[in-house]
């Protein structure tokens, strides 16, 4: 790779935040556009963390979630946040082979497609909010002050989303079977990621598997403030490890790849 | 060296290669005849195979040029205009160009059915990067010209075929870039719109300051065009007046029509 390659990478990066209104035009048109003609509408994202959350809580409470008071807004929390980091994987892993066509006939920056991801997720994350504020008043939690800290938390999950979606989608544009292979373990990391079940409450393996999953932090560092406690530090430090690297890296595989991305569409 | 040392508007490319990747395939054994001559070569190395789309152009379009590119299907048209635009990159070789360009390649503009026309014409603004400030006029001249009316108010998923053709083709041709690379099949719709569409191709066209041009019609290119390129498999066979670009064209089409006997067999049908 050579620096000149980096440059115009970087080059690809600035053109794109230039376009905000075109980034944010293609994140409306794939959070909300589907959802025209239907008559409850984009709501419908609502209505399916509602009915995961409320589900899960019913079913799990005296189990697995005994002794958390709020259950509910944990598993609210959860599933919005695991959603979004959802979006970012599958869709991200697809991000410009669905836009393929967008690609091959109009000049634009190649990442506009990866930033758009951020603006999905951010309507995504606001239309489950009336879910979480339903499920703190069922559970009679009201905010604290260390709720403050969960902005850092979003801000950090959005990097660690982009920055791997810019690798995913690099190399699923190359090797069409990544796209596939991402789409079938997330169906299984929402059961590996801490979303039903608390840590704490386990012993062994599985508390394990807990700490060396990057979903795990990501999530811990959002929900732990807005249900009142402070995350530990080593949340954060891996927290902020993950979501570096997988910036930097999706930066330079992206920066590899860029040159020849058009021509494997 | 390359002339644009004063930021006008052109294009310049130095031994320009690209070749296009094809991923593996699982049946590729067979007799499939012959491949009609001009097309990109497709090339082995080991087990991979890729196409060479455009194989050492040379080509300066400077200020106020109008080029046209003529080829038959497969002659690197498209590659060489999406090169121009920066979409491809090239293998190998050098690519300069100053201005503002915009291409289009195609009426399929990533139109999204569920969203109206008017919003369509919004989001195609924000994709050519055209400022705001124009864009009110843009959308009342597009209405205009596109002859969809109160249409324009609904999804696209309620327009026909010939309907959407005219609403891309009048988004398309309502931009004004410094650098214009178009593929002349562009005009779709009616008999009516056909004809205004051209009359608004010539008008566009004339406001462009840079301008290729990718047709297969000598009429077109010589009332449009002052200059015009010849491509075969990807190389410039000749470079010259629209009527010599032309015949070498021709040349190209009648060994291929030579080869081409199957025709007889349906009419004995």
């Amino acid at each position: 790779m050579t620096w000149e390659m980096v440059s115009l990478a970087w080059a690809d990066l600035r053109g794109s935040l230039e376009r905000l209104p075109l980034v944010a035009w293609l994140g409306w048109r794939d959070a909300l556009l589907p959802f025209r003609g239907a008559v409850i509408g984009p709501y419908w994202i609502t209505l399916y963390v509602a009915i995961w959350s409320f589900g899960i809580a019913y079913i799990f409470k005296h189990n697995l979630g005994a002794q958390e008071p709020h259950y509910l807004v944990y598993v609210a929390i959860g599933v919005t946040l695991f959603t979004v980091l959802t979006t970012f994987f599958n869709d991200g892993s697809q991000a410009f082979v669905k836009d393929a066509k967008l690609i091959l006939n109009v000049p634009n920056p190649l990442s506009i497609y990866i930033l758009k991801l951020a603006v999905r997720g951010c309507i995504e994350m606001v239309l489950s909010l009336p879910v979480i504020a339903v499920a703190m008043i069922l559970t009679g939690l009201t905010l604290q002050l260390p709720a403050l800290l969960a902005l850092p938390g979003l801000v950090l999950i959005l990097l660690f989303g982009v920055g791997f979606s810019l690798l995913l989608a690099s190399l699923a544009t190359r090797f069409r079977d990544l796209g596939f292979a991402v789409r079938a373990l997330m169906r299984f990391m929402i059961f590996l990621t801490p979303v039903f079940w608390i840590v704490t409450s386990q012993s062994g393996p599985r508390a394990l598997l807990a700490e060396l999953n990057p979903f795990y932090h990501l999530i811990t560092i959002v929900r732990d403030p807005l249900l009142g406690s402070i995350p530990s530090m080593h949340h954060y430090v891996i927290s902020l490890a993950c979501a570096t690297c997988a910036a930097l890296l999706g930066f330079l595989v992206f920066a590899a790849m860029r040159g020849r991305m058009a021509a494997w569409l | 060296m390359n002339g644009f040392s004063s930021g006008q508007p052109g294009v310049w490319l130095e031994k320009v290669s690209l070749t296009l990747p094809l991923r593996p395939l699982s049946n590729r054994n067979g007799t499939y005849g012959q491949t009609r001559r001009g097309a990109g070569k497709i090339e082995h190395r080991g087990n991979k195979r890729s196409v060479s789309a455009l194989r050492d152009i040379n080509l300066t379009v400077p200020y106020g040029a109008r080029l046209a590119v003529v080829g038959v299907n497969g002659s690197g048209k498209t590659s060489l205009l999406r090169v121009i635009a920066g979409i491809y990159q090239p293998t190998s070789g050098r690519r300069v160009v100053n201005g503002r360009v915009a291409a289009m390649l195609t009426t399929a503009i990533g139109l999204n059915p569920r969203a109206t026309g008017i919003e369509n014409i919004l989001f195609a603004f924000n994709l050519y990067g055209i400022k705001r400030a124009s864009a009110q006029d843009l959308v009342a001249e597009i209405s205009e010209f596109s002859g969809l009316g109160e249409y324009l108010t609904l999804p696209i998923s309620t327009y026909s075929t010939g309907m959407r053709g005219r609403l891309s083709f009048s988004i398309v041709t309502s931009l004004r870039p410094d650098v214009l690379v178009i593929d002349e099949a562009l005009a779709t719709g009616d008999h009516a719109f056909q004809e205004r569409a051209r009359d608004r191709i010539l008008d566009l066209l004339t406001g462009i300051k840079v301008l290729v041009l990718a047709s297969h019609s000598l009429d077109f290119i010589s009332e449009v065009c002052d200059r015009a390129i010849c491509l075969e498999s990807g190389q410039i066979t000749c470079a010259g007046s629209c009527e010599e670009a032309w015949e070498s064209y021709l040349g190209v089409r009648k060994q291929n029509s030579a080869k081409t006997p199957p025709s007889i067999e349906i009419r004995k049908l």
